[in-house]
């Protein structure tokens, strides 16, 4: 390089969007609940509740009902396409799996979203020793060319046994570099099925499989000034910002205690508007949700705010993050880490609207050398 | 939806250094102190002017979590890996950062870090 840059360092693009409506807006009602329904792998859920010294009951229920997952470990990726697994779990409920200790950057990785697609990841030795059809991934290094996305369907009418498309798949997948530890959820359509019946299928198969329930921390601040939402109780003329509600949030969720004026150290304070409200309560669940468990979630806290006078709890939020290494974010959008793999959406629940923030990396391939300065 | 540019960047830090070494306990401010100073011998004066926060810092397990403009994110987290030791009070006591998590959105300091470190 002739000329290096050594003044300006830009750093790494995320994207965050934001939108606001109300609960009832025919139109756009479809809009938080697409960003839910969209979102298949969900590994953890922060609920901030202002006011509540200790979680009454009904909520503390909502947050461990159903909430069971299952470690698989060394399940190799045909177990996936076998017609009694489909037939059995993939047609009659919402099954979702996901590899819990790979690296989207480095390693191979693989998973399977609701709609019966299996997303894989795979190197480039790897993927032209295994021959099936994908495509270079768009967000990692292009040049040299390394990661391969393979996209397989399995709700096709050819991905029956007998058909030479399926006996290719399969015989690539009995790959001995494609054992995976699964992550793996269950919610059958019909309630009258276990949702446990999907280990039971894999430990009769032989596979290791392990029970894990939602780990749940939780965390009171006792007096916290809550910015105030509704713009016609303003009456300075000082609208909060949608980042900044967003970066309030985040201060309560890691404890961080924000002063009224800056200081030398700190020049993040309190909100302008705000109401005083005390005891206001972090919880936080770790585990692999299904997008009906926070669907049900949502519809609890909603309920649970109506019943709460509006002073005490004007507003409450709920974060829910995706896992940093999974292949896809919303829908088939591909995940890329960047420097911190985020991938979530926070939901602002007031008592007539919603405030909607989701948060992903930069779909932009990276660069192996940085662009040359060109004399300018 | 709107697209939303944020102006910060967060980093979450974990300090690993002896205390027997250090004449006297580490406060928030301290902190701050030292991580410019860090800057200030990778990149100079200018950079090291520029605003930093310290908006948490645990003592007991030595994390930090700062805030920065985010036009200087690259040069803070470059600073802090390659800054062998802190000058507190005299003495230069050696200490080893390591950026845990890094993010443009302070939320996301709080979710789930990656399964192998």
């Amino acid at each position: 390089m002739l000329n290096p840059e050594v003044i300006k360092f830009p750093a790494p693009k995320s994207q965050l969007t934001y939108t606001h409506h109300t609960w009832d807006d025919p139109k756009r009602n479809v809009t938080w609940q697409r960003v839910i329904k969209d979102h298949s792998f969900n590994r953890k859920v922060v609920v901030l509740l202002p006011d509540t010294p200790i979680v009454p009951n009904s909520l503390s229920d909502s947050f461990t009902d159903d909430a069971q997952h299952y470690l698989v470990k060394n399940l190799p990726l045909a177990e996936f396409c076998s017609p009694n697994f489909l037939q059995a779990f993939r047609q009659k409920g919402h099954f979702h799996a996901l590899c819990c200790d790979t690296r989207i950057d480095v390693d191979n990785t693989a998973a399977m979203t609701p709609d019966g697609y299996l997303h894989i990841l795979v190197d480039k030795f790897t993927y032209q020793e295994l021959q099936l059809h994908g495509t270079l991934s768009s967000h990692i290094l292009r040049k040299p060319q390394d990661r391969y996305v393979i996209k397989i369907n399995t709700n096709e009418k050819t991905f029956r046994p007998g058909k030479s498309y399926y006996e290719r798949v399969t015989s690539a997948l009995g790959h001995p570099r494609l054992k995976f530890n699964f992550w793996v959820t269950w919610k059958p359509k019909n309630g009258d099925i276990c949702p446990s019946s999907v280990a039971k299928y894999f430990h009769d198969l032989g596979f290791v499989v392990e029970e894990q329930f939602p780990d749940i921390y939780k965390s009171i601040a006792s007096e916290v000034a809550m910015p105030r939402l509704d713009k016609n109780q303003t009456d300075d003329g000082e609208d909060l910002e949608p980042e900044d509600l967003l970066e309030w949030i985040g201060c309560q969720s890691l404890g961080i205690r924000l002063e009224t004026d800056p200081s030398s150290m700190c020049e993040l304070v309190r909100p302008k508007a705000y109401d005083l409200v005390s005891n206001v309560n972090a919880v936080h669940c770790t585990g692999f949700f299904t997008t009906e468990y926070i669907v049900s979630l949502v519809g609890t806290l909603r309920s649970w705010l109506l019943e709460r006078s509006p002073i005490s709890v004007p507003w409450l939020s709920v974060t829910v993050y995706g896992h940093p290494d999974s292949p896809v974010s919303w829908g088939h959008q591909e995940h890329s880490y960047r420097s911190n793999g985020d991938n979530f959406y926070t939901l602002v629940l007031q008592r007539d609207g919603v405030h909607v923030f989701k948060v992903f990396g930069s779909t932009q391939p990276l660069r192996m050398y940085p662009k040359a300065n060109n004399n300018k | 939806m709107k697209q939303l540019e944020s102006k910060y960047w967060y980093l979450k830090v974990h300090m690993d250094y002896e205390r027997k070494n250090l004449p006297f306990q580490l406060t928030a401010e301290l902190v701050k102190v030292v991580i410019v100073g860090a800057i200030d011998i990778m990149f100079g004066e200018l950079s090291s002017c520029l605003p930093l926060d310290v908006l948490k810092f645990n003592e007991k397990t030595g994390i930090v979590i700062l805030r920065v403009p985010k036009d200087n994110y690259a040069k803070v987290r470059a600073a802090l890996t390659v800054c062998p030791s802190m000058r507190v009070g005299a003495v230069d006591v050696p200490v080893i950062y390591t950026t845990q998590q890094a993010s443009s959105c302070l939320l996301s300091l709080a979710g789930p870090e990656r399964s192998i470190v």
